[in-house]
Parts: C-alpha cells; sequence; structure tokens
C-alpha cells in the first residue's frame, strides 16, 4: 500500500515537473518511475547515481550506434539487439550497484536509439532530452522512496538473526537431549537463507549493516556450522548406541551437563565465555570426537552472536565472499531480451508497421524487467490477454475523460486511480501479479503520451496499444519457450553449482574458502528452494540431499589441513558419492 | 533568466552545474554532519537531507546567478 502510494506520488511529481519546465516527451519520466520502483528503499543516492551513469552510458552507445548504422536499419537493430542482450545479461549476473546501471543502460539504448536513428539530424537533441527526462523519474523516485516511510529493511533482519537465535538454542537443547529436531533444523535452515538474503539486499540500505557485513556473516555461518556439526552427531549417536554401552553413557553425562549449560545460555543468565567454559567441562566426559567438534560449532556460533549483538565492529579480516549467479542462466536471459528485439524488429522491417518502432522499444524494455522475475507457461498467456483488455480502461481513461478536464490538479485527479491500481498490482507479493501491475504501468504510461498540450489521437492511442501488446507477447513467448525455468532447469543448476564448488574445495590447490563455498551453495539451494513445493515428498527428499553436500563439502574444507592427504581425498570422494545421489534423487 | 552553456560546441542548461555544484556541497556538508550527529537530533533524517539539498540549490541558484 505504501509502496503504490509511493510509486503513484513519484509518478505525479515527475509529470508535473516534466509540464513545469516543457520537457519533450514527459511520459519517458512516468515510465522510468515504474522502470526503477523498488520496494526496498535507502542509500538512495548511490543507487541513483549508478541509475544515471547507466542511462549516460546507454545514450552515448546509441548516439554512437545511429553514428555508425544510421542508415543500415539492419545493422543498427541488429546492433541494438546485442547491446540490450548484453545489458540484460549484466544486469542479471552483477550482483551490486552495477546491476542498477545495466538496467538502465539497456533501457536507455532503446528509448534513445530508435527515434533516433528514424530522425538523424536532430540524434543529439533527442539523446538529451530522453537522458534529462529518465533522470528527472529517476531522481524524483530515489528521492520520494528515500524521504517518505524509508522501509526498514535493516528492522526485520534484526529480527530474523534474534529469532534464529532463540531456535537455534531450542534446537541444540533437542539435540542435546536426543528428541526429533528435523522441524528446527529445516526452520533454521530456511531462516539462515533468509538472513543471508535480507542481508544481502541490507547492505545496500544501511549504512551500520555495510559496516557489519562481517559480523553478519560469521553469525550466519556458524549457525549454520552448528546444524552441519549436529546432524554428524545424530547419526553418530545412533550407531554408538547400537555398538557400545559404555561409550554411550559417558556421552549421555556429557549430554546431560551440556544441556544445564545451554539451557542457561539460551535464557541469557551466561555469555559466550562463560558457556566455552561449560562446554569444555562437559566435553572432557567423553572422548567422542564428533561431540566436540559439535561443542566447537557451537562457542564459535555463540561468539559471533555476541560480536553481532554487542555492535562491536568485527576485525578487519574480511570474508571474502562469491556469489552463486549463475553466468548460464544469465546468458540466457540476455539470449531472450535479444531475440525479443530481433523477432519484433523483423516484424517490423517485414510489415513496414508505422508503430513498429514503440513495439520494439517496449520489448526490449519489457524482456529488461522480466530479468527478475520467473514465472510459468499458462500465467504468461493469462496476463498476455488481461494486457490486451487493460487497453480499454486506458483508452476510457485517455480519449474520453482526459480531454473534458483542466489544469495539472483535474489531470492528476483522473490519471492518480490508474498509476495507483498498477503500483498497488505491483506490490503485491505473487510475482505473476507484480508482473501484470508493471506491464499495465507500461501500457498506461505510453498509450497516455501525456504532453503539455495533449494530442487526442484515439488510433495512434490503438497502434502502440498494440504494439505493446506484441512486444510483451513476445517477450513472454520467449520466456516460456527459450531455456524456461523449470523446477529440472532449477535442479540441473543447482546441480551444475554445486559440482563447480566441490571440484573447486576438492582440487589440489583450493582457491575458494569457507565463506565463498558456503555463500556459493546456500545462494543455490535457495534459488533451487523457489522451485521446489514444500508438500511433495520427493521435493523435500532432493532439499535435504542438497543440504548434505553443503556439510560435504564444508567437511572437505575443515579437513584440508593438508591438501591430498588420503583423509582429504576420502572425504572428496565422499563429496563426489553425494553429488551422485542428489543427482539420482532429482 | 538562466542562460544555457555551450560545452565542446553542445548547450547544457546551466542549472545542470548548478545542480552538479550542489551535488558536491551536499555530499560534503552531510559528511561533516553524520559524524557530529546532527541527523540524531532530527525527527526525520531524509526529510532534512533533502530540505538541506533544496536550500543548497535553490540558494546557490539565487545568489549567484548574473
Amino acid at each position: 500500500m505504501i509502496f503504490a502510494a509511493k510509486t503513484t506520488a513519484s509518478g505525479l511529481i515527475a509529470l508535473l515537473v516534466a509540464f513545469t519546465f516543457n520537457l519533450d516527451q514527459p511520459q519517458w519520466a512516468l515510465l522510468t518511475v515504474f522502470i526503477v520502483a523498488q520496494r526496498q528503499s535507502g542509500l538512495v543516492l548511490a543507487k541513483s547515481f549508478y541509475r544515471i551513469i547507466g542511462t549516460l552510458i546507454g545514450a552515448a552507445a546509441a548516439l554512437l550506434f545511429v553514428a555508425l548504422f544510421a542508415q543500415e536499419r539492419v545493422l543498427f537493430l541488429g546492433a541494438l539487439a546485442l547491446w540490450v542482450g548484453l545489458c540484460t545479461f549484466g544486469s542479471q549476473f552483477a550482483r551490486n550497484f552495477a546491476a542498477y546501471a545495466f538496467v538502465l543502460c539497456g533501457y536507455t539504448v532503446a528509448i534513445v536509439g530508435i527515434p533516433a536513428a528514424l530522425d538523424v539530424g536532430n540524434a543529439f537533441y533527442i539523446a538529451t532530452a530522453r537522458v534529462t527526462e529518465i533522470s528527472l523519474g529517476i531522481i524524483v523516485t530515489a528521492t520520494v522512496s528515500g524521504v517518505v516511510r524509508p522501509s526498514a529493511l535493516s528492522a526485520e533482519l534484526r529480527q530474523a538473526v534474534a529469532d534464529a537465535h532463540l531456535w537455534l538454542a531450542d534446537f541444540v537443547l533437542a539435540v542435546i537431549g536426543e528428541r526429533d529436531a528435523v522441524m528446527l533444523r529445516t526452520k533454521l535452515i530456511s531462516q539462515a537463507i533468509l538472513i543471508e538474503n535480507l542481508r544481502a539486499s541490507a547492505v545496500f540500505e544501511d549504512r551500520e549493516i555495510r559496516d557489519r557485513n562481517g559480523a553478519l556473516r560469521q553469525f550466519d555461518i556458524a549457525l549454520l556450522d552448528v546444524v552441519g556439526a549436529a546432524q554428524v552427531l545424530g547419526e553418530r549417536l545412533e550407531l554408538l548406541r547400537q555398538v557400545t554401552e559404555r561409550v554411550a553413557a559417558g556421552v549421555s553425562e556429557a549430554l546431560a551437563d551440556a544441556a544445564a549449560t545451554v539451557g542457561a545460555w539460551r535464557a541469557g543468565t551466561i555469555g559466550a565465555d562463560a558457556l566455552r567454559a561449560g562446554l569444555l567441562a562437559a566435553a572432557g566426559r567423553s572422548s567422542l570426537s564428533r561431540l566436540q567438534d559439535f561443542f566447537a560449532a557451537l562457542v564459535l556460533y555463540a561468539e559471533a552472536h555476541e560480536g553481532w549483538v554487542s555492535r562491536r565492529v568485527p576485525a578487519p579480516g574480511h570474508v571474502r565472499l562469491a556469489h552463486a549467479n549463475d553466468g548460464v542462466l544469465a546468458l540466457w536471459t540476455g539470449v531472450r531480451a535479444t531475440l525479443a528485439v530481433v523477432i519484433v524488429s523483423t516484424f517490423w522491417i517485414l510489415a513496414d508497421w508505422p508503430h513498429g518502432s514503440t513495439a520494439a522499444i517496449l520489448a526490449a524494455v519489457a524482456t529488461a524487467r522480466l530479468t527478475t522475475m520467473g514465472h510459468a507457461v499458462p500465467v504468461s498467456i493469462a496476463a498476455t490477454l488481461i494486457f490486451g483488455l487493460a487497453t480499454l480502461p486506458a483508452f476510457i481513461i485517455v480519449e474520453v475523460v482526459l480531454p473534458l478536464v483542466w489544469g495539472f490538479e483535474m489531470f492528476a485527479l483522473i490519471v492518480t486511480p490508474a498509476i495507483f491500481c498498477c503500483a498497488l498490482l505491483m506490490a503485491s507479493k505473487k510475482v505473476e501479479v507484480q508482473l501484470l501491475g508493471f506491464l499495465s504501468g507500461l501500457l498506461f504510461a505510453s498509450v497516455g503520451l501525456f504532453q503539455n498540450r495533449m494530442v487526442y489521437d484515439p488510433i495512434g492511442l490503438l497502434n502502440t496499444a498494440m504494439a505493446a501488446v506484441f512486444a510483451a507477447g513476445t517477450a513472454f513467448v520467449l520466456w516460456s519457450i527459450v531455456a524456461p525455468d523449470t523446477p529440472e532447469a532449477a535442479r540441473r543448476r543447482f546441480l551444475r553449482v554445486a559440482h563447480r564448488a566441490l571440484a573447486e574445495v576438492g582440487a589440489a590447490h583450493p582457491r575458494i574458502g569457507m565463506a565463498e563455498f558456503e555463500t556459493t551453495m546456500i545462494e543455490a539451494l535457495e534459488q533451487l528452494r523457489a522451485h521446489l513445493r514444500p508438500d511433495r515428498q520427493e521435493d523435500a527428499a532432493v532439499l535435504e540431499k542438497g543440504i548434505a553436500l553443503l556439510g560435504a563439502g564444508r567437511e572437505v574444507i575443515r579437513q584440508r589441513g593438508e591438501p591430498g592427504s588420503a583423509a582429504v581425498n576420502g572425504l572428496a570422494l565422499a563429496a563426489d558419492r553425494q553429488l551422485g545421489r542428489f543427482r539420482d534423487a532429482a | 533568466m538562466l542562460r544555457e552553456i555551450g560545452l565542446f560546441g553542445a548547450l547544457v542548461p546551466s542549472l545542470l552545474f548548478y545542480f552538479l555544484a550542489s551535488i558536491a556541497l551536499f555530499l560534503v556538508i552531510d559528511r561533516l554532519a553524520s559524524p557530529f550527529g546532527l541527523y540524531r537530533l532530527v525527527w526525520h533524517p531524509p526529510l532534512v537531507r533533502l530540505a538541506l539539498f533544496v536550500c543548497l540549490f535553490a540558494g546557490l541558484v539565487l545568489f549567484t546567478h548574473p
């Protein structure tokens, strides 16, 4: 709701400023508002800076293409399609501010390049006008999202950490008490993934979180370590109980001691130091190495948690992180964007359709945004249909109601509900609804052609709407046909990432550390989880196997003090076996 | 009335230069204000920052334009 109101306000302010300064085509400012609208806010200055850089690069590239191939439209559109594909690839592959720049870069090339190529004499003028309008949209959105109720991602993150801490303590007590802990374990792992995702976004929002990024990473990794160690311990205890009574008795004593200590720690009466002392004493009662590993992981976790809670700035020992953004996935996204532009422009050239340029622009814009949303085939068909139907209300608003109004206030009164509805749909948690809202917003902004002196042209509007439907339809069809995002594809992708990560871990000269391996695997797991249904038995099994892979890799890293030793080779073999098991399950 | 300025043969609105200059000025003041805890004294820091920027931008234009 707040997001919708913010987007609407941004759109109206952008239009008002554009009208006041008599900009050439204010509708691009509105369109930009839809493109850059995001639910999270924060660090708006940095984000907008990169977006504006992207816009400038895009405009420069567009002018370059116009200078090189203005006479040869096939070459021009080919170069344009490749550029849009490249930018889409970049926006998917990069994982920081650069991603924001890439999105705007591809978008600007399309909306500057095509009109400029059609009117070469005014190319520079068109480029500056579009850059002004796009920058206006960016700045207004950034200002509004920064000033009005900035969303508190960091508060959400702190809450998630606090929840995880309590659950972990419960989990440890359950493991020590030899009760069933499967439910808690699953909950903890998804919570770790949630924290990791929140962290990745909050780093851009909150300076404090960014400074304490390392502490949070250590916390998350220590959390997973405890879960992993508990799993190993549980298996070993099961085995021991069958073999010998005497060892089991020692372990039971140790566990009982540990339970008292952990209970006090959970209640907050003792800190990490006292926990360490208590667990050390408990560990002395048994020689079981798995138990000692588990206690060590728990102490490390308690220290990491204290480091996070106490707001102590962590030691400068920087944790190197990796991202699991799959190059293949990003490449397919780029290919789809290129194909969308190629298909639409081919149709434009063959059919000599006067509004083909609009369709080509919108195809580029729609695919640029679709990169962030996955979806299925039936939804795409329905969305294209509904998108076509959205033309009717747009037509009524723009051609029937708007000619009756006078002044910006009346104009705003008419336009606000339409923008608000689109933004409300965009604020939805469901991807399909988001997509619908976004596309309707695009349609509305591009058919409206809002100007200071409105020119009402019903035929033009219908043609633009057709172009928009065509562009969206093409984007959808490509999304469904070219390397669609199915659960099988997600499993293959996970397998690819896991295989690569494990190969690097097991290599003679390993290049990746614990933190990098774990971030890669956790992200891959999260991407996998997004495609699995928790209610299906085999999907749960697949996820379980994936988590086992994470544990196997972690064990290899921990033991690889002397690379190439028998222990490491054995563990690498075991990890490979896990990989094979995952492949079978998938 | 603000005039356009020729930059390598292209006419650029002088407002753009004012805008860039006020961004630079704003960043300097912002950097200075954060360690002094100025933003902890106000109710809505982002609003104050926006207002500060608008004041700088408008002031720069009003007091220095020819």
